[in-house]
């Protein structure tokens, strides 16, 4: 099965999905046998859900096998984004894509990519290097600017991600122009012109004409005689203000034309290749630096398998992936970029080879095309026939989610798009656009439905009535249908947080997604105050801030921090230390529970946010406050509770639907941005053939070739434009108003098109059109009340039972110091350590020792029996100190203290080295171990005992000495509990090995 | 013998059981002697609990003492090997490995290598990595005694497409091991696979495992080697025996059939990762009565979910504790070791200034030289000043301001010295370890401050991680010497696998990851994440070791992972009396995710319901977190106090108060300032800053340059002072983006050339005795002095047409009248007085009858744009500018410094204490009554 559905908006593209892959699964496929991609997680979510509640609905017990079944296979279910399933690949393939094992993928707006960026910029620019010099040089041959951080930066950022996709030095180095005319022959033409300016039969305008175009020769002002109407009426027709041109003028022309045409073209070429090699030199520093910090961005996925596709035989990848993939089922086709293509491509015809037996179903309309900036090329999916054999496509234009009077109007404006006035010409462009555009029908054809165009007047300023208008009509309908859902749809994040403002100025309740600064609220600038303070004793303003806030106790800062440097140096140096020990997210959690009685319901919601961004900053561990602060600078937040309306970028409502929706932002040109750069390709599905600086009007006046390559971009940037019309318009299920400015009406805005098809220019200021019910909600059901339960309310503080007293974490070691102060560096000295390690030799030695008795005789059978007790230590340590231990058992003394009993009658000794025990005292459960203990027993009872402890360290006038003391102390209460006999019973004693000494510990007074 | 097994049942927690058997099987009277015993336990955690439990067990057994405990040696899984034969240790350690590793790598042929690993688009191979890949292989494949080699003779390798990888690993393999035989040396590996592990040590009698479910092969060899009794502890009712090996190991084939113990009441679903996170407080609140905080644990399925889930408990006042610990690398010991690696790495001032803010570095500093801690701020200072992109490069910090810098500069590379060159790992250690000793010497911390103790973990490790390097053999493959920055890098790698954990008596909650809950046995349990890949957790994709092959060569795969998960679920939730089983919907971005096969491996009927309740049914959501206020913003902006007295004021000042009175009073009156250091390039003020330079070394020239009618000639000066002016300020070699702003200003300056040169062919000659001379005036304001002063950059002076007073612009060029008044309600309002003011001073110091003229040299972006423009003003312009300074003097002296302007566009280092980006500013300055304002006092 072959299927390809062009599905167009609200037509139930993920249902028909889900079914297919229900039908599958039907069938017998196995879970892992079927790949499905979509291009979100929500989405590949949204899919996953489906099938499972699809499954679940099912009554039959072979439904509820075939759900268990299901489920019991989730782990190997293929439905995920196309990103991850190509991350995934990577991973698998790793050592053939020169990829580090604990590599991270991460989106372009992760902070760690962000940082990776920044970084090589700031490496780029600032170490000295004359390569790097002269490239930037080439490139700031236009104004002195003074910024070159500035003049370098937008390049960059533009372009890094086109560079990736077309590192070839060759793409980025175009034919030269045209052999440039001699001088003199040059000369000679601007002589021809300025004399015939000179001549009267030419007409006065004609002859400023040429004396213009002369001057700008003279001047070397290439591009204005470029764009000169003389020259380019000389190419195009000969005529010039309806006068022809003189012969002898065309032949100047024609002469200035070509060098006109060679010195801009050069000049380009120029530029394109210094483009390339700032590129280039960027993304060596960049990639230095992004495999250090194991980042990789998604896009480098699909970019590296595609780059390295001759490696990655499909029997290879079956083994590596562990993946028999057999059907494909691709959803949102149309965003498919080319490496994508070239990655899935293999995988499509291997299912859709004979003995596969496998399918392919693909999902997609070429009308929500929306993401051709960060590469999707909707004219794969136009290709897919062609390269498909046998592929049976199908139109679905049924739109369950919309009602009609909103689908007429979106058939109206995009059925027939290429007659529209504004766009004119370009209607050749258009006209694919419209043959292919069928006619919307709604599902539900009950449904109410009001469509509306307001136009605000000329002197509007910042767009500020639309605005008033768009707010005044959100707040009629919550005054009506408060449970009606409402979505603000922009073009950009600036006219999204706009918006967010008037609404909130207006008391309308309104969400924000993926347009408020994290910083926008004065408590969370605070806690970055104090941050900028910590890296920057030396700014006063953030002390001063602070000082004036109720952090400033916490901090130690004083009323006053100019007057005292020292303290702001002190709460600085404090304030980066709670950063190295705890890291952001904790460091800063008490100051934000200081600020959260301060700061209101929404500041507080902030907070949270800045600490669950401490806590992600956290895991690439920056030491400088300063780099936390740039991140949280940059960083951007959700509105935790999504309202009733939803303020969003076109872009981010793809996907969504909303009762009503409103677009107070459509004033914009259709023909797009002008890119820096232009990529040609064959076909959509063929590598980039060749990277070329988007050439200049001048340029493109001389140059027939790069004017046509221009106009394609161009056109292609206007398709993408009208799909996010076509999305916008298609968010809404029951009303849809748009706003405009008066003077975006007649020309190629969005709002001029929609004008101009709903034939809505009408005259001048206010409602320019509507059709159906005004009053639509009226006839609304209930059931799109938007209810949302009320979440749990976390009380302030949550009170548990108090512990209980007997906490087995109470339990002490006899050793254990509590309040003692001690070096740090005794924690990784090296004299610490070999002294911690003879320590251990010495015990294990002591141990062997009186586990062998009478047999200690040697010391290399002592280090023998040692080894075995600390299987760690090397075998000269023992030996050293299995020497020591047997010279040291030779001192009486010592001897004596390890055998302070003689047995009598009926008695008996038992001897415990090395022991670890466990003792219950009035005093509470002890745990530790005995370096040496003899027992004296009679009748098999204990009567007294004697525990000895070594010390390896100073002798007994040492520092320590009296901690000693009072261990062994803490041992013999210990002993005495465990074998239920007096205190007063157990004697006990510190052995000091290194000088043989002896210190008794009087037995009356343990405890 | 063959094991015993004993199915502890699942009415006690498993731990609690364990004790039970050891308390049955070991108590004799007064004693209970369990030291002949060598219990195996799954992790950490479980040997310290089950320690805690012996302890607990003895107090309940003899509450009055008179029972002697010796607890059974308890070690983990991985620690079993070395514990059990002594004989296997010691092996190369992990480093020595590592080293050795890529020793052989860099000795071996490309083409060998090639068939393993790619190289770089620059023809070079990352050695390093290679052999940390190489060694974590031959890690995971040595637990199941195999080797490469075993690999590639393996029918399911040697028939796929990576045969001849297989191939080209076990050569490498082969290489490798050949080389450390040769110097007498094996790592664990091969101690593991080859070596006799020798004679069991005697102090063990029996062997027991206490819920080890999951033994690799080279455990099962030593068992059966070792000769010891078994006992396998099995928490699992006797039903299901079938479920386990001879061992108490999971049988996948049995888990993968048999139905989870959750009942739907436990399950909890969650909207998304927040709200779960929430699920957990609002079930501590619901047991709260009964449980106390030390009573439940919280259990992760995934281990990043930690900091949410703390920081929720934390702020909602429940006690919490999080064994899980990051890695040593997060501490302030591994923050010093990895900045040092950044500065041998890059030699770079950047680096430099993140070692100065380093706490104990400037601490250390600070003691050195008895001065206040202002290094980081002087360093700040040095940089704005001089902008040093390398160390080496960089302008040597001596002039004066700058001496106590070079002090302390002087004292950290002394710090740093011998970090250069080769030298072998052990010299490495020591180097280090005495660069650590300087800087910590004089530190004392107490163990039992969470702080301290945390500093002496992080120390400890670091300790280790030393130790290791320094244990490494100076010759054989482990011999070569390696560069500061790789052994560095060493140290850092092993401090990052270690973490620090810090134990704590209090009684709180404890958080730990899920592998860790069967062995906890706390009455109450919530575990959080019951998704895919994490709860069971699943195989992560490896380019060596798939799915398959894992499953063919009897290596753990996913269905292993499952059978050993579902058990430990099953074991996790055995005599719990509060069970919460939480899954979120979606993470707090809204990315729906996958819910755990547990929570639906039940009956087939009753999988329908969950999955319907999964889907669509109601799920947890917190409508309020810990952090929230219900009350109104009481945050405020500062507010103004006070009227300051005006004695004196500069040009300038009168542009900043029209501008913004409030940023004003903080900038002027206040005198805050801000501090960064993150130059790229000059700032615009820096760069306007070196064209003044350049130009008053003109203006101060002699008078047949400055009086030039020659461009080139003015030219030329100007380019050589301009070399002059950066190398002084910039030196030499500067940062590269500088070096190309100095070519800019060239330009500029050149287009400036020509300008003067014109100029001076008209007539005007440069006053130089008043070029960037100090003017002052006094301005009467309603009978009260006050003193402007001012440095007018230059003066010129036309026999015929009079002064004219200049200002040099770099910025954008904008005509004086656009400068100085904009529009305001219709009319023209002064918004700079800056060039009236130069006009009045220089009339006041000149008392000159002639003509006074004021402009701007222009020297902006565009060179075709250089100019002279002089302002047009008639003397009723300048009166009235005068005027409105008048009236700024009295707004200053009334103390009218509110309310703020709108926010400037570009950062003025006053954004935040101003409240820049906050929306409701215009209501919050509207709602802020300053105190004793200018305002108040003329009502």
């Amino acid at each position: 099965m072959r299927t390809l559905i062009r599905a167009s908006a609200g037509s139930g593209k993920t249902y028909a999905l889900t079914t297919r892959y229900l039908e599958l699964l039907g069938q017998g496929a196995e879970p892992e046998a079927i790949l499905a991609t979509t291009f979100t997680r929500k989405a590949a979510g949204e899919i996953l859900h489906r099938v499972l509640a699809m499954l679940a609905n099912r009554e039959t017990p072979a439904d509820q096998q075939s759900l268990a079944g299901f489920c019991r296979s989730l782990h190997r279910v293929n439905i995920s984004t196309i990103d991850s399933f190509m991350i995934g690949l990577c991973r698998s393939l790793g050592d053939l894509l020169d990829l580090p094992d604990d590599i991270a993928p991460a989106a372009a707006d992760d902070v760690r990519v962000q940082a990776v960026r920044r970084m090589a910029m700031d490496r780029l620019l600032t170490t000295p290097d004359d390569q790097t010099d002269a490239v930037v040089r080439a490139l700031l041959h236009g104004p002195a600017s003074s910024s070159v951080v500035g003049a370098i930066e937008p390049v960059v950022s533009e372009l890094h991600q086109v560079y990736l996709d077309s590192r070839e030095e060759s793409l980025w180095t175009p034919a030269p122009g045209p052999r440039p005319p001699a001088p003199n022959d040059v000369a000679t033409a601007v002589a021809v012109l300025r004399d015939s300016a000179g001549k009267a039969p030419v007409g006065r305008q004609v002859a400023d004409g040429t004396a213009r175009l002369a001057d700008h020769i003279d001047a070397k002002d290439w591009a204005a005689a470029a764009s000169h109407k003389l020259l380019q009426n000389a190419r195009a027709c000969g005529t010039y203000c309806r006068k022809p041109i003189p012969p002898d003028v065309l032949d100047a022309c024609a002469v200035i034309d070509n060098a006109v045409h060679s010195v801009l073209r050069a000049e380009w070429i120029e530029r394109t290749r210094s483009t390339y090699d700032l590129l280039r030199r960027y993304d060596e520093v960049y990639a230095g630096l992004a495999a250090r910090a194991r980042v990789m961005l998604f896009s480098d996925a699909p970019r590296l398998l595609a780059a390295n596709a001759g490696k990655l035989r499909p029997d290879l990848l079956e083994h590596r992936t562990d993946r028999g993939i057999r059907h494909m089922l691709l959803d949102e086709f149309q965003d498919t970029d080319p490496a994508q293509w070239a990655v899935l491509s293999p995988f499509i015809h291997r299912c859709l080879a004979p003995e596969a037996g496998g399918s392919l179903f693909c999902v997609g309309d070429v009308k929500q095309a929306i993401y051709g900036w960060r590469g999707g090329s909707a004219e794969i999916f136009d290709t897919l026939e062609e390269q498909i054999p046998g592929v049976e496509v199908a139109t679905r234009n049924s739109s369950y989610r919309s009602s009609q009077v909103v689908l007429d109007a979106v058939n109206a404006v995009f059925g027939s798009i290429d007659t529209a006035t504004p766009l004119a010409e370009c209607s050749g462009d258009l006209e694919a656009w419209a043959r292919k555009f069928g006619r919307h029908e709604a599902v539900k054809a009950d449904l109410p439905g009001y469509v509306a165009l307001t136009v605000s007047p000329r002197d509007e300023g910042q767009g500020g009535s639309r605005v008033e208008a768009c707010v005044d009509w959100v707040r009629q309908i919550q005054r009506e249908r408060p449970d009606a859902s409402i979505g603000i749809l922009t073009r950009t994040n600036a006219a999204a947080l706009q918006m967010l403002d008037a609404l909130r100025a207006a008391g309308v309740g309104a969400s924000a997604e993926g347009a408020s600064a994290l910083t926008d609220d004065p408590a969370v600038e605070l806690i970055l105050s104090a941050l900028t303070m910590a890296d920057h004793p030396g700014h006063t303003a953030a002390a001063f801030h602070v000082a004036r806030s109720p952090l400033a106790e916490c901090l130690g800062l004083p009323p006053d921090p100019r007057t005292h440097p020292g303290k702001v140096a002190t709460a600085a140096a404090r304030l980066r230390r709670q950063v190295l020990d705890h890291g952001y997210g904790r460091a800063l959690r008490p100051l934000a529970a200081l600020l959260a009685p301060h700061a209101g319901p929404r500041g507080c919601r902030r907070l949270s946010q800045l600490l669950i961004a401490a806590d992600a900053f956290d895991r690439a561990f920056e030491p400088r406050p300063g780099a936390f602060v740039t991140t949280i600078d940059e960083a951007r937040a959700e509105e935790s509770v999504a309202a009733q309306v939803r303020v969003m970028t076109i872009h981010r409502a793809k996907g969504l639907e909303f009762d009503a929706v409103a677009l107070p932002d459509l004033d914009g040109s259709v023909r797009g941005r002008h890119r820096s750069v232009l990529t040609v390709r064959q076909r959509p599905t063929d590598p980039v053939q060749a990277v070329i600086m988007n050439p200049s009007p001048g340029l493109r006046s001389v140059d027939p070739d790069l004017d046509e390559a221009a106009g394609r971009a161009q056109t292609q940037e206007m398709r993408e434009n009208l799909a996010v019309l076509y999305v916008a318009m298609t968010r809404a299920r029951h009303a849809l108003h748009m706003f405009c400015g008066e003077a975006a009406l007649g020309k190629a805005t969005f709002t001029g098109i929609v004008a101009a098809q709903l034939g809505a220019e009408g005259p001048g200021p206010g409602l320019a059109y509507q059709s159906g019910d005004p009053e639509w909600w009226r006839s609304l059901s209930a059931d799109t009340a938007h209810t949302d339960a009320a979440g749990w309310e976390c009380p302030e503080h949550i009170e548990m039972r108090p512990a209980t007293s007997a906490e087995p974490d109470r339990q002490a070691a006899p050793s254990s110091r509590e309040g003692q102060w001690i070096r740090a560096s005794a924690a990784f000295s090296r004299s610490a350590g070999d002294a911690q390690q003879q320590g251990l030799a010495l015990h294990a030695c002591f141990a062997a020792a009186a586990q062998m008795g009478s047999e200690a005789a040697s010391p290399a059978a002592v280090a023998d029996r040692a080894a075995r007790i600390e299987p760690t230590l090397s075998r000269t340590q023992l030996a050293l100190a299995a020497a020591q231990a047997v010279q040291a058992l030779e001192q009486p003394g010592l001897r004596a203290a390890l055998s302070p009993f003689k047995c009598g009658a009926g008695q008996t000794v038992e001897t415990w080295a090395e022991r670890d025990f466990v003792a219950v005292t009035p005093e509470g459960t002890v745990r530790g171990r005995f370096d040496h203990v003899v027992v004296l027993k009679e009748a098999g009872r204990p009567v007294r005992a004697h525990v000895a402890d070594y010390k390896t360290g100073e002798g007994p006038a040492g520092a320590a000495a009296a901690d000693g003391q009072a261990q062994v102390r803490r041992y013999m209460v210990a002993l005495a509990a465990m074998l239920a006999i007096p205190r007063t019973d157990v004697s006990g004693a510190l052995l000091y090995v290194g000088t043989g000494e002896v210190v008794d510990v009087p037995s009356g007074s343990a405890g | 013998m063959s094991p015993q097994i004993i199915m502890l049942g699942l009415q006690r927690p498993q731990t609690q059981a364990v004790t039970d058997w050891l308390e049955d099987r070991y108590v004799h009277g007064p004693v209970w002697d369990m030291s002949s015993a060598l219990v195996v336990v799954s992790g950490r955690r479980a040997v310290r609990r089950l320690g805690q439990l012996i302890a607990d067990r003895a107090a309940r057994l003899a509450p009055t003492g008179g029972l002697a405990v010796f607890p059974p040696r308890t070690v983990t899984v991985g620690a079993l090997p070395e514990t059990l034969c002594p004989g296997l240790a010691p092996a190369l350690s992990p480093m020595a490995s590592l080293i050795a590793m890529a020793a052989c790598l860099r000795d071996l042929p490309a083409e060998t290598l090639n068939r393993v690993s790619r190289t770089h688009s620059d023809g070079k191979r990352d050695l390093w990595a290679l052999a940390k890949r190489l060694c974590a292989l031959r890690s995971e494949l040595g637990a199941d005694l195999l080797s490469c080699g075993d690999v590639a003779r393996s029918n399911a390798a040697a028939a796929g497409p990576d045969a001849d990888r297989w191939a080209a690993l076990a050569e490498i393999e082969d290489a490798y091991e050949r080389s450390l035989r040769v110097a007498g040396m094996r790592d664990t590996e091969m101690a593991r696979r080859e070596a006799d592990p020798g004679p069991t040590d005697p102090a063990f009698q029996q062997l027991v495992l206490a819920g080890t479910a999951d033994l690799r092969p080279v455990h099962r060899k030593l068992l059966e080697r070792c000769g010891l009794p078994v006992t396998a502890l099995v928490a699992a009712d006797a039903d299901d025996a079938a479920g386990f090996d001879e061992l108490g190991c999971v049988v996948a084939q049995y888990w993968l059939q048999r139905h989870t113990d959750i009942t739907a009441d436990q399950i909890v679903y969650a909207e998304a990762e927040t709200d779960a996170a929430g699920a957990v407080l609002e079930r501590l609140q619901a047991w709260g009565r009964e449980l106390s905080a030390d009573q439940v644990t919280v259990g992760l399925g995934d281990e990043a979910s930690e900091p949410l889930v703390e920081r929720m408990l934390t702020l909602a006042g429940v006690p919490v504790r999080t064994p899980l610990g990051g890695p040593a690398t997060r501490s302030r010991p591994g923050a010093l070791l990895s900045g040092i690696a950044d500065w041998l790495h890059t030699g770079s001032v950047e680096a430099l200034a993140e070692l100065v803010r380093h706490p104990d570095v400037s601490r250390r500093l600070r003691r050195d030289l008895d001065a206040p801690g202002d290094l980081p701020d002087l360093m700040d200072r040095y940089r704005t000043r001089h902008l040093p992109g390398l160390v080496a490069t960089a302008v040597e910090p001596d002039a004066g301001r700058f001496k106590r810098l070079t002090g302390d500069l002087r004292r950290l590379r002394a710090l740093l010295h011998r970090l250069s060159g080769d030298a072998a790992p052990a010299t490495w250690a020591a180097r280090f370890q005495g660069l650590l000793a300087n800087v910590y010497k004089d530190v004392s911390v107490q163990r039992d401050q969470p702080d301290d103790a945390h500093l002496l973990r992080a120390l400890t490790v670091t300790g280790s991680a030393l130790e290791e390097l320094a244990s490494v053999p100076a010759t054989g493959p482990t011999g070569s010497r390696v560069g500061g920055a790789a052994a560095l890098q060493l140290v850092i790698d092993r401090m990052a696998a270690e973490a620090l954990t810090v134990e704590s008596a209090e009684p709180a909650v404890e958080v730990v990851g899920w592998l860790e809950v069967p062995a906890d046995d706390a009455p109450g349990l919530v575990l959080l994440g019951l998704h895919e890949g994490r709860i069971p957790s699943s195989v992560r994709r490896d380019p060596f070791l798939t799915e398959s092959l894992r499953s063919a060569l009897a290596l753990p795969d996913s269905d292993h992972r499952y059978a050993r998960d579902a058990h430990g679920l099953s074991a996790a939730l055995a005599g719990r009396s509060h069970v919460a089983l939480v899954c979120a919907r979606t993470t707090d971005q809204g990315d729906p995710l996958i819910p755990s096969r547990f929570l639906f491996a039940a009956s087939d009927e009753e999988v329908g319901a969950r999955v319907k309740r999964f889907v669509t049914g109601d799920a947890f959501r917190l409508a309020r977190t810990p952090l929230a206020s219900s009350g109104p913003r009481r945050l405020q902006m500062v507010s103004p106090e006070g009227a300051p007295p005006v004695e004196k004021l500069d040009p300038s000042s009168f542009r900043r108060y029209l501008e913004c009175p409030y940023r004003y009073y903080l900038r002027s009156i206040l005198g805050l300032a801000d501090a960064r250091d993150d130059w790229q390039e000059l700032s615009p003020a820096m760069f306007g800053d070196l064209a003044h330079a350049v130009l008053s070394d003109l203006a101060r020239s002699e008078p047949e340059m400055r009086e030039s009618t020659q461009a080139g000639a003015i030219r030329s000066l100007l380019r050589e002072r301009l070399v002059a002016h950066a190398a002084g300020q910039y030196g030499r070699r500067p940062m590269g983006s500088v070096r190309l702003q100095i070519s800019q200003l060239e330009r500029r300056l050149d287009a400036f050339a020509a300008c003067q040169a014109e100029r001076n062919a008209q007539g005007w000659r440069i006053v130089p005795e008043q070029t960037e001379a100090g003017l002052s005036a006094t301005m009467d304001v309603d009978g009260a002095p006050v003193t402007i002063a001012g440095r007018i950059d230059r003066l010129d002076h036309h026999p015929e047409l009079g002064y004219a007073v200049l200002d040099y612009k770099t910025g954008k060029a904008v005509e004086p009248e656009k400068a100085h008044r904009a529009k305001r309600g219709g009319a023209l309002a002064w918004t700079n007085l800056q060039l009236p003011i130069y006009r009045f001073l220089l009339q006041s110091a000149l008392g000159t009858a002639e003509p006074v003229g004021v402009g701007y040299v222009m020297l902006p972006d565009d060179p075709d744009a250089t100019a002279f423009a002089m302002a047009a003003w008639t003397d009723a312009d300048y009166a009235s500018a005068m005027d409105c300074a008048a009236d700024v003097v009295r707004s200053i002296r009334q103390g009218l410094f509110w309310p703020p302007s709108t926010p400037p566009s570009i950062d003025d280092g006053l954004q935040r204490l101003c409240w820049d980006r906050f929306p409701q500013r215009p209501a919050a300055i509207q709602e802020a009554v300053p105190q004793a304002t200018g305002q108040e006092k003329q009502a």
